[in-house]
């Protein structure tokens, strides 16, 4: 069985009823989607198959055979920001983290699919099925929205990740 | 963690899907993997065999001015899109990677949003397993669930002269519904089905209410007879005091949006 991931082909032992979120966290060692409910609640191990948002947890990767797996190391590192990523630092959407590579993924998807401006109502919908625990979401849904809009800080404020780096 | 893997066969056409399913003895489907995915790595569902359904293999969908026929592995997000009201809210319940992962031919397996909607569509559903391939109401088909495995292949839906739906969950979240209630006005009157009743408990058909709307009653005193109709349960989303209290309110309001939409 091969899937394609961040556009690297690997060969997959795992069995063929093994969820993809194990195949990517133990067997090719991507982190970036989270494993958190595991029964497809929280929306933390969202990944991208095929461009559209999915469940890793749910997902057997038997279903994944030559499909296009896209995580979350894919969209940026900390010198080249995704414009979803960089939102999110800015406007300083993550806090635990936890769900944050989900909310990106998804939203990434919903701006590429839908364009932008992205109305608010339409982030709330399509990020409905994520839990945040801690940010009470506001400052995620602004996040997703300055993306749409192509909206950099910049020198205006400092980013979280700016913050983080004075305090260490 | 899942100690021993089944034995897995892949479909990718009906004709294998049928082959595959046989007389569904010992055959666990799995289509989306919403549903099997968790329990079989959880080990609390062990199959002994697997049928992986692969979108194609009973993906076809005919979209008719007057009937719409959506075969088993269409997603959610693809019947929200095609079919009328009340299914195209029901379909509409899940989260959108749910919609977009979940198949029609699960959810209506596992007494989910679809089934009330289906049932007061009078929705006919084909399906192949002992005996050959079979086409009957989807009232027949939930009777006999779970005495007989059967293997979804399409289901069938007259499109009605106007539809609606109502549900009861929480805010916020797309979190799993407490109480659904479908109405749909056909050409031989108005139809009424109600779901969530309790955890995995099928949805059922209100003809108290529809007697009482075909003597005519108002939609409100109507909605009063679904007490007759229901046999609800306790569980983590609701207690049966709490749904048999709140699900009259439900159908009014559902009767009321029927009227408004006609």
């Amino acid at each position: 069985m091969r899937i394609v991931v961040n556009g690297r082909e690997h060969a997959v032992e795992a069995g063929p009823l093994t969820p993809l979120l194990q195949v990517l966290r133990e067997e090719l060692g991507l982190v970036g989607a989270k494993a958190g409910c595991q029964h497809g609640s929280c929306g933390t191990c969202t990944v991208l198959v095929g461009g559209e948002p999915r469940r890793a947890c749910l997902l057997p990767v038997a279903a994944l055979d030559g499909a296009s797996v896209t995580t979350a190391e894919r969209l940026g590192d900390p010198e080249h920001l995704s414009d979803v990523q960089a939102a999110f630092d800015e406007h300083y959407a993550a806090q635990c983290g936890f769900c944050t590579p989900g909310m990106m993924l998804a939203a990434t998807a919903l701006i590429e699919r839908e364009g932008g401006p992205l109305t608010r109502e339409l982030v709330v919908e399509a990020l409905g099925g994520h839990y945040c625990r801690c940010t009470g979401y506001v400052k995620i849904v602004d996040a997703v929205i300055a993306a749409s809009r192509g909206e950099r800080l910049g020198a205006m404020a400092p980013s979280a990740l700016e913050i983080r780096g004075a305090g260490s | 963690m899942l100690l021993s893997q089944p034995e897995v066969t892949v479909a990718r056409t009906a004709a294998e899907a049928i082959e595959g399913f046989g007389d569904g003895t010992d055959v666990t489907v799995v289509a989306g993997g919403t549903i099997v995915t968790p329990l079989v790595w959880n080990g609390r569902l062990r199959p002994g065999r697997a049928l992986l359904l692969a979108p194609s293999a009973l993906g076809g969908l005919d979209d008719g001015e007057t009937a719409l026929t959506v075969g088993a592995t269409v997603s959610l997000a693809r019947l929200a899109e095609v079919a009328p009201e009340p299914l195209a809210s029901a379909a509409g319940i899940p989260d959108p990677e749910i919609r977009g992962q979940a198949t029609v031919g699960g959810n209506l397996h596992v007494a989910g949003d679809l089934q009330p909607a289906l049932l007061a569509l009078g929705a006919r559903v084909r399906s192949a397993g002992a005996g050959g391939e079979r086409v009957e109401p989807v009232a027949d088909y939930l009777a006999r669930l779970r005495g007989e495995p059967r293997l979804v292949l399409s289901l069938e839906v007259e499109r009605p002269r106007a539809g609606a739906w109502v549900e009861q969950r929480r805010r916020h979240s797309h979190t799993a519904t407490v109480l659904t209630v479908a109405v749909a006005r056909r050409q031989d009157g108005v139809h009424v089905a109600v779901g969530s009743l309790g955890e995995l408990r099928p949805a059922v058909t209100c003809p108290s209410v529809e007697r009482a709307l075909a003597a005519g009653a108002s939609p409100r005193e109507a909605a009063d007879a679904v007490a007759d109709d229901v046999d609800a349960e306790d569980d983590s989303l609701a207690s049966a005091w709490y749904r048999k209290r709140v699900l009259p309110v439900l159908v009014a309001r559902a009767l009321a949006r029927l009227e408004e939409g006609a």
